[in-house]
């Protein structure tokens, strides 16, 4: 497949996906440009063994995923190196969104009821928000999410629950 | 309610239930209230966030991805990264390499032009030929005090009858052979090789002479520098050739001499070799100076006097033949296979002789007598060659 062609196809999809994960725009564009450049890299040793939509998927998350312990990493040695003499509060989680521009809530999620949404979305950890994101936005099925992310079926229909009932929780706490 | 009912209702949510788990479910769902209201609970979750927009691409998003990947496409440069397993190897190595250094900078290092004194100094600064030091080590063998003899031991070179060439010049009747070890230089002298007749040293210890540094070189500034290996092998080498002298001049022992009491102790530096000399081969002056003395007779207080008889140990014919000579006994001295043998010689008056001689554990016995031998050759033994101490005792 043409380069031009895979982007044309899949570049929506991935900053669709990046956007939900990440929670802001920025961060978005960034994680998803990031995943298209790898999977630009990796397509001619695809092999069609899956869908090329789940493949694309799987890079994503992936990509995502070792953001996410890169921020992890980072933030431990940010508490180490400066825990002794900062706010702990003013740590902020590494997976909190760290772009420049307004959250979703503000700038695009005009109504409070999807800012209240995305805002619990960002709480859950990351397997759990992968599987709810490809679920719910993407419409995944179990066996294509497991594929994703290297679960059995029947853990992605436990943590699945588990992540909506815990959605529930949190949107049930936040404010009207 | 518990987990695994809630789980199939957002399992049923999905449609991922099979159809007999569905049926099943849905009769429970129509008969539990609580049942149904969990199941919209999920449902309102569910569409809550699938509620969430989709948003487009930013704009210009193609030309950053584009601009990224030229970005990202140049050639990165390469580095090399070490395996794993030899990161433990790089670790050490570079460990050793900054202590090198540092133990370099640290660590002060000796002067090596810098003189120090006594037996550590290393270079000798020697500003013309009279300063040069009269011996400084081993090697300068002749001490200071010596400097002065060779010239009047030169004159009496025609009257000693002396089997060695050493012995010839360097030992004055009656008078032992002075050898100096190592010293400081306390006064002026000439150059160590000059102090040494010609012809008084072996061609090993000549050789040995010739090859050091020449202390009279021009500039008066020449320095004899003498690190600790360059000392090592000159003072084996000399060794080597004094054993050698000393073998061939019949020597069989060089003793420490104690300069307060003139007696042979254990003490100081200055030795005394005890050498064949016709002149020297005197025993009834109690100095003797021929061959080993290794054993006196004595007299206990309040016995008869024993008349002084000494025993030599001689381990050359010229050293026999000097004993025999100085002792003045007529003829040859009895035949001794030199050097597997050695001879035990009694010195003493007329008519004494040796009994026997017995070797015994750490001792030389020699049993005589100091009267009833006609025959010269009673003074002579051919015994084995032995360093043990000798143990003279007069026979019943």
């Amino acid at each position: 497949m043409p380069e031009s062609q895979f982007l044309e196809e899949h570049s929506q999809l991935v900053f669709n996906v990046a956007l939900r994960l990440t929670g802001n725009r920025s961060d978005a564009e960034d994680l998803a440009q990031d995943a298209l450049i790898r999977a630009l890299r990796a397509l001619p040793k695809f092999r069609g063994d899956s869908k090329l939509s789940t493949w694309v998927y799987t890079i994503t998350v992936n990509t995502w995923k070792n953001r996410v312990r890169a921020e992890k990493s980072r933030g431990f040695w940010k508490t180490i190196s400066f825990g002794a003499f900062g706010n702990k509060e003013d740590d902020e989680p590494v997976y909190e969104p760290k772009g420049d521009d307004a959250p979703l809530d503000s700038e695009l999620e005009k109504e409070g009821t999807n800012a209240v949404v995305q805002k619990a979305l960002l709480q859950l950890d990351a397997d759990d928000r992968a599987i709810v994101v490809l679920r719910e936005i993407e419409d995944r099925s179990y066996a294509e999410i497991g594929e994703v992310l290297g679960l059995a079926e029947g853990t992605v229909k436990s943590r699945l629950f588990r992540a909506r009932a815990k959605l529930k929780i949190l949107l049930d706490k936040a404010p009207a | 309610m518990n987990d695994d009912i809630r789980e199939k209702l957002s399992a049923y949510l999905d449609g991922a239930l099979s159809d007999l788990e569905r049926k099943t479910l849905e009769g429970e769902l129509s008969r539990s209230e609580e049942m149904r209201l969990e199941l919209e609970a999920l449902r309102a979750v569910s569409a809550a966030v699938k509620g969430l927009p989709k948003e487009p691409l930013p704009v210009g998003f193609a030309a950053r991805l584009d601009a990224r990947r030229a970005r990202e496409g140049a050639p990165e440069r390469e580095y090399f990264i070490l395996p794993p397993a030899y990161r433990p190897l790089a670790f050490a190595l570079s460990t050793a390499v900054v202590a090198l250094v540092v133990w370099d900078r640290t660590v002060t290092k000796p002067d090596v032009m810098a003189p120090r004194a006594g037996w550590d100094s290393e270079v000798v600064s020697v500003k013309s030929a009279a300063d040069a030091p009269p011996s400084i080590d081993v090697t300068g063998a002749v001490s200071a005090e010596n400097a002065g003899q060779p010239q009047e031991l030169a004159a009496k070179k025609e009257e000693a009858a002396m089997p060695s060439t050493l012995g010839k010049q360097l030992s004055a009747p009656g008078k032992p052979l002075e050898i100096a070890e190592d010293r400081a230089p306390s006064a002026p002298a000439a150059a160590p090789s000059r102090l040494i007749p010609d012809g008084a040293l072996s061609k090993e210890q000549s050789d040995v002479l010739d090859n050091l540094p020449d202390a009279t070189g021009a500039g008066g500034g020449a320095m004899i520098a003498r690190n600790e290996e360059e000392r090592s092998a000159i003072n084996e080498r000399l060794y080597k050739g004094f054993e050698e002298e000393k073998k061939r001049m019949g020597i069989a022992k060089i003793m420490e001499r104690d300069e307060e009491s003139d007696k042979l102790s254990t003490g100081g530096r200055e030795f005394m070799a005890l050498q064949a000399s016709p002149e020297a081969a005197r025993v009834d002056g109690g100095r003797a100076s021929i061959g080993s003395v290794r054993g006196a007779a004595r007299s206990k207080a309040g016995a008869p006097a024993v008349p002084a008889v000494k025993a030599l140990t001689l381990k050359s014919p010229e050293a026999l033949a000097a004993a025999w000579a100085g002792a003045g006994l007529a003829g040859d001295p009895p035949a001794v296979n030199f050097p597997e043998q050695m001879a035990v010689f009694l010195a003493g008056p007329e008519g004494c002789g040796i009994v026997s001689v017995r070797s015994r554990k750490n001792t030389l016995l020699v049993l005589y007598k100091s009267e009833g031998f006609d025959e010269p050759a009673a003074r002579v033994r051919a015994v084995a060659l032995s360093s043990k101490p000798v143990l003279l005792k007069l026979a019943e």
